[in-house]
């Protein structure tokens, strides 16, 4: 069905909540190893697709595939062990667990499925190297013992990508990583998502901050009221009058 | 004699607290229906032992052994449940356990269970200072599987779920089977704690195990530090001696727990040595000025 040079393919995908169309038809196809954007003004329904992409709850209709298997139905847990890794808008760490810890939970996918297995100890010599060598990536290795809940928002957005890097994944998605960041912190989040792409993961993010959209995506997908509306380069969308429209409002 | 029955008692709630620490404090799901598992674990040991003449000693690890069944059947309930509806459901159950033993002839109705038989090895009937000792094996057994559990890739799992269930999901973790195995483990605690409870009294009533008793439980869980298995054996130890030690207050207990409950909530949500509270934060702060000096002159870093 899928095109085997695609990693993610989604096909007509519809949401309802109740009364609300939070999407409605949304077609889209990333390439692997891209980075790849989806903006798009407050209530677009971004987050809906990313909730859908992961596996947080089912479309009303449409198929979401990756890897050319079918996952539309699956649950999230289940679309994590098959290397889809996300991040949220807003920060879901384990607040009362450390730095290091929050990293292992992503590190016992394989695990979990395994009665056998469950009882063992998690903090082995080889899962800290691995969770250790994933912060020292995000720059958090010194915060390691530290309670996740203390640190600063933008150390936990980077613990965060840390931690979704321990599933191993495939597929990376960021929803709106740099929200709440000062232009230093943009700047080296920017950093480590280019990082994340040269080691071979695909990366889907959410972004309003356009800056980051041009510099760092190969390709965006522009949503409107649920509707995907333009696809392109960047600088094919920046020009696109839809997507002003969409952004500004239509010129008297 | 009486200060082995206080101990006893205190004993048998620490087992209790220890338990629903593992489903409240570790697993995040909140039970104000404890008590009923304390009392399926009491009914199925008194039975055991009156009906079908099964010696104590088989009938404390089966008790443990149901209850985590009837447990994990009841938690498979609570997958479907968030927050205050679980709560209120739990409550419920409570209520429902509790009706079924009073109302039900083959659980000896409105009298309870008599003449449970105190146990004994070899012919010898334990006298009470050697039941302590039982408790007290029962409590340490009960640390240690916590301690490893807290260790554990299924323990790390729980806290996951507890802390953040949505990303605990995204990492992998299948919630639902994760929150089901919690009531097992917490549940299985109470059915031994009920067991050691009914071969103790050697008379048991449903009214022993009811809603109050769930709240003096999740009292002692909360006065302690509600996620930390010192802040259960903490808790459940000064709220358990407090009404002997001042005696006065016996008839207020309730009182004086619900008043707690209040207070601490208001003052210190983490408990009185959880994670986060005055007194575990202030201990922390003493220890690393104590270490720091020697850690700077080994020029570690």
């Amino acid at each position: 069905m899928a095109e085997t040079h695609d990693i993610l393919v989604i096909e007509h995908v519809s949401k309802q909540f109740y009364g609300v169309q939070a999407l409605r038809d949304v077609s889209l196809r990333v390439g692997r190893a891209m980075i790849f954007g989806i903006v798009g003004p407050n209530g677009a329904g971004k987050t809906t697709l990313f909730n859908i992409v992961s596996g947080a709850y089912p479309p009303t209709s449409g198929f979401v595939i990756f890897e050319g298997k079918d996952i539309t139905q699956l649950p999230a847990a289940e679309t994590a062990r098959l290397g889809i890794a996300r991040t949220f808008q807003i920060v879901h760490s384990f607040r009362n667990m450390t730095v290091l810890d929050n990293v292992i939970v992503g590190c016992g996918h394989r695990v979990y499925g395994k009665v056998s297995r469950l009882a063992s100890e998690y903090k082995t010599y080889e899962i800290r190297g691995k969770s250790m060598a994933l912060l020292q990536m995000v720059g958090l290795a010194e915060h390691a013992d530290t309670l996740a809940g203390k640190l600063p928002i933008a150390q936990q957005r980077r613990m965060e990508v840390a931690r979704a890097l321990a599933l191993d994944p495939k597929l990376l998605l960021l929803d709106e990583p740099c929200a709440g960041l000062t232009y230093g912190e943009t700047e080296s989040l920017m950093d480590l998502v280019y990082k994340v792409r040269e080691t071979g993961v695909t990366v889907v993010m959410v972004e309003h901050n356009m800056g980051v959209i041009m510099n760092l995506c190969d390709e965006v997908a522009v949503l409107d009221f649920g509707v995907k509306i333009a696809q392109g380069s960047p600088h094919e969308i920046a020009i696109d009058p839809r997507v002003i429209e969409a952004y500004l409002g239509k010129e008297a | 004699m009486y200060y082995a029955t206080v101990a006893i008692t205190v004993g048998i709630f620490m087992m209790l607290t220890m338990g629903l620490n593992i489903i409240t404090g570790y697993t995040g799901q909140v039970s104000l229906g404890h008590a009923a598992f304390f009392g399926i674990g009491a009914y199925t040991s008194a039975l055991l032992s009156v009906k079908a003449g099964v010696p104590f000693w088989f009938a404390l690890p089966l008790a443990g052994l149901i209850t985590a069944a009837i447990g994990a059947i009841l938690g498979a309930i609570s997958t479907r449940l968030h927050d205050d509806s679980l709560a209120i459901t739990t409550i419920g159950i409570n209520f429902v356990v509790v009706s079924v033993f009073q109302y039900t002839q083959f659980f000896g109705g409105a009298l309870g269970i008599g003449g449970i038989r105190y146990p004994s090895v070899f012919g010898h009937t334990l006298t009470k200072p050697e039941y302590l000792l039982v408790v007290v094996l029962c409590i340490l057994l009960g640390i240690w599987f916590d301690r490893r559990l807290v260790r554990s890739w299924l323990g790390l799992a729980l806290r996951a779920v507890g802390q953040n269930e949505e990303a605990a999901q995204s990492l992998g973790v299948p919630s639902a089977r994760f929150k089901i195995a919690a009531f097992a483990i917490g549940t299985a605690y109470a059915g031994v704690a009920g067991s050691l409870y009914a071969h103790f009294m050697t008379f048991i009533n449903a009214r022993d195990f009811g809603f109050p008793t769930s709240i003096s439980i999740i009292s002692m869980a909360v006065f302690g530090g509600l996620g930390t298995l010192r802040g259960a054996i903490l808790g459940s130890l000064a709220l358990g001696l407090a009404p002997e030690v001042f005696r006065p207050l016996v008839n207020y207990r309730n009182l004086m727990y619900g008043a707690l409950l209040v207070l601490m909530m208001r003052f210190q949500p983490s408990g009185l040595i959880g994670d986060g509270s005055f007194i575990w934060e202030s201990r922390q702060r003493v220890t690393l000025r104590l270490y720091k000096p020697k850690a700077v002159s080994g020029g570690e870093k």
